[in-house]
């Protein structure tokens, strides 16, 4: 019974349909104007007062947004947020193990794309009765052009509103991830957002100064060029060293791996920010208005880009510089620590604790497979970089403080490992420390030889006891194995801008080491509790300790020559 | 009722002298242009639409001065004006377009707004395309998409140039109907090269050539200007200034006609056309 109704219902749908598609089809010709067959004669509504220029440009901008939500810019601008939310909420989102404040940093450089094309959307709907021919038509209209200015600013609310949910979906999806996202969100990170959310109010004005005062095709695409060359410049001046410039980028450079060691001046960058925008709406005004009020709105304007650009770029506080000194000298004064084993403590920042029970989980195997003989050890998180990598006013306070001066049984991390992805990174650092191996490479960027040395071997078998037992050997493949270079066949991982592994080994080490690794830990652990002062010996070879575990030598041994990894 | 008080007015374009002291006075009703193309048609209803400055000369709209930025907001508040090539925003719907325009003549109130756009578009018969996008509509429907904008808040001075090009001649039947209705409360400047559509429309035309008036006066003055001076027969006469065979296959001529010849009543296009082609008759005209 009930068949043969849907069907019918379907039919009808599909009669209905179908003459839908006919009357609109009958509609797109040229419908007789004479279809009427009486001209209506009501009487126009007359407004009863023109509108104020406030309520003309307040319908303005409800039509060009309106107009903006239909533009292609914008689309293009919405298709890059969603291509920005399938990357690093959907597929890499659980891979995220930033602190919060990172996280809210990196929406500038998200909002970018959004902002260029609403930069390019506003530019196009200013210039839109020009491109049709339409001016003559606009101009003679009562509303003057300096109002219509006024009604394309104000139709910033679109990109704004777009950008508000984009930025919402980003920060809500970085939420519900499975990641390691932590930390605290300070009013500092707050601000980050408010400014990364307001980026395109400043697409918009800028589009709409170029429209009046170069409305040619190409100026929004030299000017979106010519920014993000700024951009690069300014964030780029000196180097990797600390840089107080970068806040005056609208995407500055997304502080380092922790941002204890930062007082970014988040509220004068969101000032310097708006009243940018500010500067640009009032000169897109002055094109066609230039009385008092514009004028004394653009001397304001003006005088509060020079005090946030001031505030952005000041010298740091001591309070701040006094704090981060502190953290820099004394570490373990502001974190906290526990143990992953009887001879293994784990140290982080107490802004990153959150973090604490997974990399003490990512090194709890490795920690506990390290014989008593050797020690105890201390991971602990610090600052690792350069002087030049700190503000002035903080170098003051350190005065001549020796960076590398470390405990000799500390584990030293200064990036908050990616411990969420099966990362062997704390595990092998404290491995190669426990081997007598450095765990980082230093100043000079030349890792360390240990071709040949059972040490490293060793370091090699303690770093995969996390890793599931099937996956240990494709831990221990070196990044490019076929390589006619000796030095490459035996680095784990490859050379990158500042980045070299600390140790390279030789691909004869790495091949003991697959091969050690098969075997039973019953078989290896007494082995090296009992002699673990020859086997981290760097005069022990890797074939002695192939001997000893009853397996054939591998030797001999390529010869390595280290490279020096690329300075930053 | 609007009056537009035009006198000396002067309007250069580099070398080109593109009007030429003219001095004219349009009241309420239907007043429209003749001239050929370049005769200073456009530029004369431009300067009155505000959209272009005269060089010399004063144009004054109830009173207001055009040379004055107040004179042109009062002008322009009171205006509908529809250009020779108006320019249409594609993307928008028809809807959307005369909304804009509605806003740029400060209709302020949303619904009001919408009730006046709905009603114009309505009177344009494109009630049921106005919310097809203008790329989607035909030349004709476009036209009228103008002529709606042009009649928002029913203005007291319209000012419509070529209005009835690219419209069928049903379209164009009913566009003399409104534009009959509207005239009734309003003044308005109408340029065509549609003889017919100032015989059927106009209470007064003026005739523009070379920049100058050559003619002002009623369609029937216009056409008396031939009055003799038309005729019928089978074949060509040489010494005719102009002569086209009819749908009934005479050959219709114009000049000054041989003895016995079959003069004709003449028509507001003959005196154009005489007008257009005879300066000594241009001279007379004035």
């Amino acid at each position: 019974m009930i068949a043969p109704v849907l069907a019918l219902s379907v039919l009808l749908l599909a009669g209905l349909g179908l003459a839908r598609l006919v009357s609109a089809r009958r509609s797109g010709s040229d419908r007789a104007w004479s279809v009427r067959t009486e001209i209506p004669q009501e009487a126009a509504a007359s407004p009863m007062r023109p509108a104020t220029e406030g309520e003309v440009a307040r319908a303005l901008a409800g039509i060009e947004g309106r107009m903006f939500a239909r533009s292609p810019a914008l689309g293009v601008g919405v298709a890059f947020c969603v291509l920005i939310i399938g990357v690093f909420v959907v597929a890499f989102g659980a891979q995220n193990s930033m602190p919060w404040a990172t996280n809210l940093q990196y929406l500038a450089w998200y909002v970018h794309p959004l902002t260029g094309l609403t930069l390019l959307g506003a530019f196009r709907a200013v210039t839109r009765a020009r491109r049709d021919g339409a001016e003559e038509l606009v101009a003679t209209c009562a509303t003057t052009a300096d109002t219509r200015t006024l009604g394309h600013l104000a139709s910033a609310w679109m990109p704004l509103a777009v950008s508000a949910v984009f930025l919402a979906v980003v920060v809500t999806g970085t939420a519900l991830a499975d990641n390691l996202v932590h930390g605290p969100i300070a009013g500092d990170d707050l601000l980050d957002a408010v400014t990364a959310a307001l980026l395109p109010a400043g697409g918009v004005a800028l589009g709409v100064a170029l429209g009046r005062w170069l409305p040619y095709t190409i100026a929004p695409i030299v000017v979106v060029a010519s920014i993000a060359v700024a951009t690069g410049a300014i964030n780029g001046i000196g180097g990797h060293d600390w840089n107080p410039y970068v806040a005056l980028t609208t995407a500055p450079t997304v502080e380092g791996p922790s941002p204890v060691f930062s007082d970014r001046p988040a509220a004068f960058h969101l000032l310097w920010i708006l009243s940018l925008v500010g500067l640009v709406a009032v000169v897109a005004l002055l094109h066609d208005r230039r009385d008092r009020l514009v004028k004394g709105c653009a001397l304001a304007v003006g005088v509060l880009v020079l005090a946030a650009g001031f505030g952005v770029t000041r010298p740091m506080s001591s309070n701040s510089a006094g704090r981060i000194a502190d953290l820099v000298a004394s570490p373990e004064r502001h974190q906290i620590c526990t143990s992953a084993s009887p001879q293994v403590q784990v140290c982080t920042f107490n802004y990153h604790r959150e973090l604490l029970p997974t990399l003490v989980s990512s090194v709890a195997a490795t920690a506990a497979a390290i014989p008593a003989e050797a020690g105890s050890f201390t991971i602990r998180q610090r600052f690792l970089g350069d002087f030049a990598d700190l503000p002035p006013e903080v170098r003051v306070v350190l005065g001549d403080l020796d960076l590398t001066n470390r405990p000799g049984n500390e584990i030293a991390l200064l990036e908050v490992p990616d411990v969420g992805n099966d990362d062997v990174g704390p595990a092998l650092a404290l491995a190669l420390g426990a081997a007598g191996l450095p765990d980082r490479v230093e100043a000079d960027l030349v890792p360390q030889v240990a071709a040949g040395e059972a040490r490293g071997v060793v370091a090699l078998w303690l770093a995969v006891r996390g890793v599931d037992p099937g996956g240990r050997s494709g831990r221990l493949v070196a990044g490019n194995p076929a390589s006619a270079d000796p030095f490459e066949r035996g680095l784990l991982g490859s050379v990158g801008d500042c980045f070299v592994p600390a140790v390279v080994w030789s691909a004869q080490d790495l091949e003991a080491a697959r091969a050690i690794v098969g075997l039973p830990d019953a078989t290896v652990r007494p082995v090296l509790a009992s002699e673990w002062d020859r086997w981290t010996d760097p005069a022990t070879s890797t074939d002695d300790l192939l001997v000893a575990l009853g397996l054939d030598p591998v030797g001999p041994f390529d010869a390595i020559e280290p490279q020096r990894g690329n300075p930053c | 009722m609007t009056v537009v008080q035009i006198s000396g007015l002067e309007k250069r374009f580099g070398s080109v002298v593109a009007l030429d002291g003219i001095d004219l006075e349009f009241g309420p009703g239907v007043n429209g242009l003749l001239g050929p193309n370049g005769a200073g048609k456009t530029t004369l209803l431009r300067i009155v639409a505000t959209a272009l400055s005269a060089d010399r000369g004063r144009v004054e709209v109830d009173g207001s001065d055009l040379s004055r930025g107040d004179g042109r907001l009062a002008t322009r508040r009171i205006l509908g004006y529809l250009p020779q090539e108006p320019g249409f925003h594609r993307q928008f719907t028809a809807f959307d377009f005369v909304d804009y325009v509605a806003v740029l003549k400060e209709w302020g109130h949303r619904r009001q707004r919408h009730d006046e756009v709905r009603r114009v578009l309505s009177l344009v018969g494109l009630e049921a395309d106005m919310h097809k996008r203008i790329s989607q509509l035909s030349g004709g429907m476009r036209r009228r998409v103008g002529i709606a904008q042009a009649l928002i808040g029913a203005p007291s001075l319209l000012v419509l140039d070529e209005p009835t090009a690219g419209l069928d001649p049903e379209q164009r039947l009913r566009f003399r109907e409104l534009l009959g209705t509207a005239a009734l409360d309003s003044t308005v400047l109408l340029s065509t090269h549609q003889t017919d559509d100032v015989a059927a429309l106009c209470q007064r035309v003026v005739v523009v050539l070379g920049g100058r008036v050559v003619f002002s006066g009623t369609p029937s003055a216009l056409g008396g200007l031939a009055a003799g001076r038309v005729w019928t027969s089978v074949s060509r006469d040489p010494d005719a200034s102009l002569s086209w065979v009819t749908s009934e296959g005479l050959v219709r001529q114009i000049g000054d006609p041989p003895r016995g010849a079959n003069l004709v009543e003449p028509s507001v296009e003959d005196g154009y056309l005489l007008l257009a082609g005879q300066p000594d008759l241009t001279a007379r005209a004035q």
